[in-house]
């Protein structure tokens, strides 16, 4: 099946769920969020539709998730296919809905105790379309680490997850992303909603590296005094398209967004940061800061880069955003050959130190060791 | 005298300008040898081209270094093979941490050697004694290459380099440029203490001040992309009195 050629009318008992896509329609080419990924052959493929089953996971010290299927999990841990979940009904993303519509079970994971979790992706499927959901709670006060990865081994497929996050009062969650991609044809579009409540602060690190056609469409609430550091790491390469898209809403006063995004792209691949931050008019003395940079490694990289500020409220702390797409400095390539030092290794010191913030802000080595590894492969 | 470096009738341009038109240039090993000359008669361009920089495409002449050309050689050859220039303005590079970074190239030259490469701990014995020795501070050690360092700290960095890597010909572009009295005493003394009768030194320079502390055994004067001049120190006398038309035009 194609996804333009979706029934909707099987879905009639999710009455609200259908409501709102069908006043929204499916995204086009000029959908702002979508129009730099490429959206149409996506939507225009034909795939085999594959509902995740259910069955009882393995025990493990993370979790798996296997086509959509939780296949293993901590004992500890609570874990429970959810039917009717509280959906976001102010997402801006039209595949937020329909992947809750052909979701019909969530898989909601609870954390009612501060913890470091790993959760492991697989996408095995290949000509599939697989569609699955995420919801994941950290209760009042909790501090949460979700280490989250993707093994891809699907050709030609399309994967629909996301998470709907949901952070209660003064609870904090670092919420890592790596997600490598060398298969060109493997898309996964992936969006997510993120509540975030009174004090409760959601730290978000996403690393896009490979050839993958990956979109993640962000919709980040935040009440009052709640903070959201989201950064955003793109290396792609071969004719990979990746990208983020944010509508990030400081909702509640003296509430707080940074967000960094660094890329790095080669060949013809092409990376979108599209990022809309928010200020509503009750949330006095906010701050926000957004700053994306892009390096070019050939003239055939594109990077689409859109940050963008709406402020509602005459009472703001702060309010920078900036943007800046070129290629290496070719002086400071030169200090370092002149030194002796090789032209492909002087270029990866510089790359790496371009990302270097971002990396040396999480603190995490094996993400910038992962990082140096595919790059090398690449050159 | 043994001839380190010959340049032969050298010409060179950046993008369309031809600057180098024509140098002749013989230098000495363990012999200092002072570039004098008025703005844009090719000083920077001359040692651009000794180094191998992109922007400079030489048309026609030679540079015989060792006893071999190097104008087919990619900058980081050159240097392996003891060209090293500090740069008149030394690039900012946020990220790469000083010390990895003198690692770094301090091991690609052990290996072009057939070395062993230092490790951390033995590079960091060797980077804090020399810092010591520059009366540095300690804490460049983990800033990144030049960011957020004054001019005289930049220009120090450039002599630790030098220290470190312990080339054959240095170049040293305008190192006294930016510079107050007291950094360039400092300066001066580290590059008299690298003296010996193997290092060749080539100070690019437009005051006689550095030339007071580091005393030249040649000094060349360039105009318009040609050496005009070779002689001793009295060519500065000279300069100071009556200015570059005494040597007249290329």
């Amino acid at each position: 099946m194609k996804l333009v050629d979706i029934n909707f009318e099987e879905f009639k008992e999710q009455k609200a769920l259908l409501q709102k896509l069908k006043s929204m329609g499916l995204p086009t080419p000029k959908t702002e969020h979508y129009r730099y990924f490429g959206i149409k052959p996506i939507l225009d493929k034909e795939y085999a539709l594959t509902m995740p089953k259910t069955q009882k996971p393995e025990e493990a010290n993370h979790i798996e998730i296997e086509d959509g299927s939780v296949v293993k999990a901590p004992k500890s841990l609570y874990i429970e296919m959810q039917k009717n979940i509280k959906i976001d009904d102010s997402h801006y993303d039209q595949i937020y809905y329909l992947n809750h519509l052909l979701s019909e079970r969530v898989i909601h994971i609870e954390c009612e105790e501060d913890m470091d979790l790993k959760i492991v992706h697989k996408h095995t499927l290949s000509k599939a379309l697989v569609p699955y959901r995420i919801k994941l709670t950290i209760a009042a006060g909790k501090r949460v680490n979700f280490y989250e990865e993707h093994l891809v081994l699907a050709q030609d497929a399309l994967y629909l997850y996301g998470y709907d996050i949901d952070l209660q009062e003064n609870a904090s969650l670092k919420l890592v992303q790596n997600r490598i991609s060398n298969l060109d044809e493997f898309a996964l579009i992936a969006p997510h909603s993120v509540q975030c409540n009174k004090k409760s602060n959601f730290a978000l690190f996403t690393f896009d590296f490979g050839s993958a056609k990956t979109l993640h469409n962000y919709h980040i609430v935040l009440q009052e005094e709640a903070t959201t550091d989201a950064n955003h790491v793109i290396f792609g390469s071969s004719s990979g398209r990746m990208g983020n898209t944010f509508h990030i809403e400081n909702r509640g006063k003296e509430s707080k967004t940074t967000q960094l995004s660094r890329n790095i792209l080669k060949d013809k691949a092409r990376g979108i940061f599209d990022g809309l931050l928010i200020v509503k008019n009750p949330a006095k003395y906010s701050s926000i800061y957004q700053d994306s940079k892009t390096i070019l490694l050939n003239d055939g990289a594109f990077m689409v880069s859109k940050p963008q500020m709406e402020i509602y409220t005459e009472y703001i702390s702060e309010a920078t955003h900036g943007s800046a797409t070129g290629h290496i400095d070719e002086e400071a390539l030169f200090y370092l050959r002149q030194r002796g030092i090789e032209e492909s290794l002087a270029k990866e010191m510089m790359v790496v130190s371009f990302l270097n913030e971002i990396f040396e802000k999480l603190g995490d080595e094996e993400i910038k060791e992962e990082f140096i590894k595919l790059y090398e492969e690449r050159q | 005298m043994k001839k380190v470096m010959q340049i032969i009738n050298l010409h060179a341009k950046i993008g369309e300008k031809e600057i180098l038109k024509g140098i002749d240039l013989d230098m000495f090993e363990g012999k200092v040898h002072a570039i004098m000359g008025p703005n844009g008669a090719g000083k920077s361009t001359l040692s651009k081209t000794i180094v191998g920089h992109p922007d400079v495409e030489v048309t026609e002449g030679d540079i015989i270094y060792k006893g071999k050309s190097i104008i087919d050689m990619e900058p980081e050859e050159r240097a392996l093979e003891g060209i090293f220039m500090s740069f008149q303005h030394p690039v900012e590079i946020p990220g790469v941490n000083n010390a990895y970074f003198l690692r770094t190239a301090l091991n690609a030259k052990r290996k072009h050697l057939g070395l062993k490469p230092l490790n951390a701990a033995e590079f960091l014995k060797l980077l804090k004694s020399k810092i010591k020795e520059l009366g540095m501070k300690e804490e460049m050690i983990h800033r990144s290459l030049n960011e957020g360092f004054s001019g005289g700290e930049k220009k120090l960095n450039e002599i630790l380099q030098m220290e470190i890597l312990e080339p054959d010909f240095v170049i040293l572009d305008e190192i006294d440029s930016g510079l107050d009295i007291d950094a360039l005493k400092k300066v001066s003394e580290a590059i008299n203490n690298m003296r010996d009768s193997k290092r060749t030194f080539m100070i690019i320079t437009h005051y006689r001040k550095i030339l007071d502390y580091i005393e030249p055994d040649f000094v060349h004067v360039l105009k318009n992309g040609k050496v005009l001049k070779t002689g001793g120190i009295e060519i500065v006398d000279a300069l100071e009195k009556e200015g570059y038309k005494i040597f007249g035009d290329a």
